[in-house]
Parts: structure tokens; C-alpha cells; sequence
């Protein structure tokens, strides 16, 4: 990797107890030839997995000076990122990754906008993806009583599911479908922390734009369901492009009434006279667009759009949204 | 910086040396940041030979009349970094860099979230 590449992050979350310790030690016996700097819980504190944890007012949360509440970073984070890149930059220190290991409490929002708020972050390290993991036997529990463990399940690239062999196929498989609701665009993954291959967590390219967006058919069905989550996620499809102008004006709208509400977002959208998808995506407020690929030519131009967040006002949202239809 | 620098090309460059328009006249300092990273972008890919320094000159002229023409029309007056973007764009649209799509494709997201807001 040369100097100037931008060093991937990734972001383990999950509520306490699931296995981020014993996921992380893994990853550092296993990845032989890479070094990989650690940045746990209370961000440069000693210490993991005590009961520091359990103290989020020792977060530094940081508004930035735009005033815009959405737009906070971690203070911690910046310091000991900016630390670390200066101590590899002069060679006092090697490393090719990061991983952060946030508290079983912590808002993934402020340490995901870290990155792409502050200038200097943003030019040494690009965001990998946010991994979450959950717990098979506690996981049920855990999304009842806790609307922390609900965030990070929404904010996820991607979610692991521990301990699987302790909970029945069907406890197991009911727990998937609950989490296919709150965040259809995560693929979820078993893993026995033992043997499933460490490649498969890291260089996801969760906030790429580029990466392939795909909903499970059966999302689209809407069945029955039996929790009232907080976290909730909803599709949009047309097949009719959509008007730029006017899906611009809904964001606007959306991000004025909603943007704390609005944890992530993705979509593929197509507009007339555009011969490439257009595609875009999100964290609260903060989001990035780009032109995808060329749509085949005996394609149906389909526009695909996920919204995940907590309570979002979705009928209505899913009106204005039809309405973007290009005339 | 000396008067003697030139581009990839050979032509000197009068944004490279001190005759640069923007040390001569306090009207063209950089007001936005934006300002700064246009001109910049276009002046390291002047020095690293993707654009020619005379077809930049002729492209930055080209864009000057139609703007000095539009206000002549009533139109609101653009900026001379306003100018130099339009110039730039087309230029690199010209040269393949990249499209009118994807420009329009990345200006998505500052029209929905604000440019202050856009992932870099």
C-alpha cells in the first residue's frame, strides 16, 4: 500500500457481551502480514471490556461549527486518528488498517460522520464498512429492551450473528427475518468466532457507491410481522425514472423534518435521459452520489431506494416518493 | 514562485508565475474553498500534461464571452471562479476525464443534502 492511500476502517459494533472482544482477537491472530491498529471503547483509554464501558458521558461528542445537529463527531476519535496517522506518516509506526471497537452503548453515527466531517480524517482514512454483531440467544432481548441495539443493527454493512449454536435453526431464523426488517441492505452472516474466514468482515465496501444494492425478494412481500421495532426500514421501486429536481426536493424536505431519524440510506436511481444509473447513499445528512453503471440496453431502468431509520413517517414518505415519478 | 516556470507542454503558464491574475487583482482572492480546489485542479493537470496550457486558455476564453454575453442579455453576472468551474468542466468533459452524467450524477447529493454535507 503506498503512503498516500487512504487506509481502510471498519467500524464492530454490538451490544455488550456478543463478542467483539473475542471477534477482534481473532482478527489480530489471523491477520498474519497485515498490522492492524486497534482503536477501543473509550477511544486511547487502557482497558476493555470493564466497567468503562458502561460510562457514555466519556464520549467527547463534538457538534461541528455548521450548528447542524446531525453533523456531530467524536472529538476522542479525531485526536487519536490524526495521532496515529502522524506517527505512521514519520515511521514511527506501521499499520495498513483500522479497526474501531466501539462501546456496547455507543451511537455508530458520530464515529461513522467522523470521517467524512473532518478534512484531515477524511484524506488519511476511508470508511470500510460499520459490522455489527449480534447475539443469537440474547439478541431478541437485547432489541426489546434497548434502542441502542436497535441503532446499530440500522446503521450495519453488515451483521454477524454469535453464538449461534446455542439457540435452535428456528430461534435463529426468526431473529434473521426481525433483522432483514430493520436493515434489509445488511447481509447477515453466522459466524462461529472460531473458524468462519476474517476476510469475510473487512474491505466490504459499505460505503462505496459503487456497491451492488440487493433486497431480498421476500422483503418485498409485506407480511405480518411480529415486533414493533423502532428501527424500521422501507423500499422504494419504480420503474418510471424518476425527476431529479423533485426527488432533490424530497431529500431537502426529508432531511429538514427527519435527518436524526434518518440513520442510513441507499439507492440507485434512474432519470430520463440518463444512459448510467445514478447512485447515492448516506448517514443521516451527510451523503454522496455518483454515476453507476450503463443500464443495459434491454434493462428496465428500475429505480431502487432503502431508507433505514427510526420511525419514519413511511406512507407518507412512500407518496412523495411516487410522486417524483417523471411525467 | 518564479516568472519562469512553465507547463508540462512548454507554454508558460501565467497562472505558474507572478504574473498570476489572482496576485495581480484583489477582486479574484478565493472567496469559497471551492474557488481554491477548481483552480488548483486545473493547474496540476496543466503540469501534469493532461490539458495543454493554450487549449485551457481558449476553453477559459470561450466560457468568459458567453458569460460576458449572457449578462449583456440581463442574465445574472457570474463570478469569475463561477467561470473558471464552467470552463473546467468542459474542458474535462472534452478531454474525457469525465462526463456531463457523471457531473450532474455527483451534484445529486449537494442538491439533496447541501454541498456542506456531501461524503468526499
Amino acid at each position: 500500500m503506498s503512503a498516500l492511500a487512504k487506509l481502510p476502517v471498519t467500524i464492530l459494533t454490538g451490544f455488550l457481551g456478543v463478542g467483539k472482544t473475542t471477534l477482534l482477537n481473532r482478527i489480530l491472530h489471523e491477520r498474519h502480514g497485515e498490522r492492524i491498529a486497534v482503536i477501543e471503547n473509550e477511544f486511547g483509554e487502557a482497558g476493555i471490556d470493564n466497567d468503562i464501558l458502561l460510562t457514555p458521558g466519556s464520549e467527547q461528542i463534538v457538534e461541528m461549527n455548521n450548528g447542524c445537529i446531525c453533523c456531530t463527531v467524536r472529538g476522542d476519535l479525531v485526536r487519536i486518528l490524526g495521532e496515529l496517522a502522524q506517527r505512521r506518516a514519520s515511521g514511527s509506526l506501521q499499520f495498513d488498517r483500522v479497526i474501531i471497537e466501539t462501546t456496547g452503548l455507543a451511537d455508530p453515527a458520530p464515529v461513522a460522520q467522523t470521517f467524512f466531517m473532518d478534512g484531515d480524517i477524511a484524506r488519511s482514512y476511508a470508511l470500510d464498512a460499520i459490522v455489527t454483531i449480534v447475539d443469537a440467544r440474547h439478541g431478541d432481548a437485547q432489541l426489546n429492551a434497548n434502542h441502542e441495539a436497535q441503532e446499530q443493527v440500522g446503521f450495519a454493512d453488515r451483521l454477524l450473528l454469535s453464538k449461534t449454536d446455542l439457540v435452535d435453526a428456528e430461534t435463529a431464523a426468526r431473529l434473521k427475518d426481525r433483522l432483514t426488517r430493520m436493515n434489509p441492505r445488511a447481509p447477515i452472516s453466522a459466524v462461529d468466532f472460531g473458524r468462519t474466514p476474517i476476510a469475510a468482515l473487512l474491505d466490504i465496501g459499505g460505503f462505496s457507491l459503487d456497491a451492488i444494492l440487493e433486497i431480498e425478494p421476500d422483503f418485498l412481500d409485506d407480511v405480518a410481522h411480529e415486533h414493533d421495532d423502532t428501527v424500521q426500514s422501507f423500499v422504494f421501486t419504480s420503474d418510471t425514472p424518476l425527476d431529479q429536481g423533485r426527488l432533490q426536493a424530497f431529500f431537502r424536505e426529508a432531511m429538514d423534518s427527519h435527518a436524526e431519524d434518518l440513520m442510513r440510506y441507499k439507492g440507485i436511481a434512474a432519470f430520463p435521459g440518463f444512459d448510467h444509473r445514478v447512485v447515492f447513499q448516506g448517514v443521516h445528512m451527510i451523503m454522496g452520489s455518483d454515476i453507476g453503471r450503463r443500464w443495459a440496453v434491454d434493462e428496465p431502468r428500475r429505480s431502487t431506494l432503502v431508507f433505514i431509520g427510526r420511525n419514519l413517517p413511511k406512507d407518507q414518505w412512500l407518496e412523495r416518493l411516487a410522486a417524483c415519478r417523471a411525467d | 514562485m518564479t516568472g519562469t516556470e512553465t507547463c508540462a507542454n512548454g507554454a508558460v503558464s501565467p497562472l505558474l508565475s507572478e504574473r498570476l491574475p489572482i496576485a495581480d487583482d484583489p477582486a479574484l482572492k478565493f472567496a469559497e474553498p471551492w474557488e481554491a480546489k477548481a483552480f488548483a485542479i486545473i493547474v496540476k493537470l496543466a503540469e501534469d500534461g493532461v490539458i495543454a496550457w493554450p487549449d485551457w486558455v481558449a476553453c477559459f476564453s470561450r466560457e468568459v464571452a458567453k458569460a460576458t454575453a449572457a449578462e449583456a442579455r440581463g442574465e445574472t453576472p457570474k463570478s469569475y471562479y463561477a467561470q473558471w468551474l464552467d470552463a473546467a468542466e468542459t474542458i474535462l468533459v472534452e478531454k474525457g476525464v469525465t462526463s456531463r452524467e457523471q457531473l450532474l450524477a455527483r451534484r445529486f447529493a449537494a442538491g439533496s443534502v447541501g454541498s456542506g454535507h456531501t461524503m468526499a
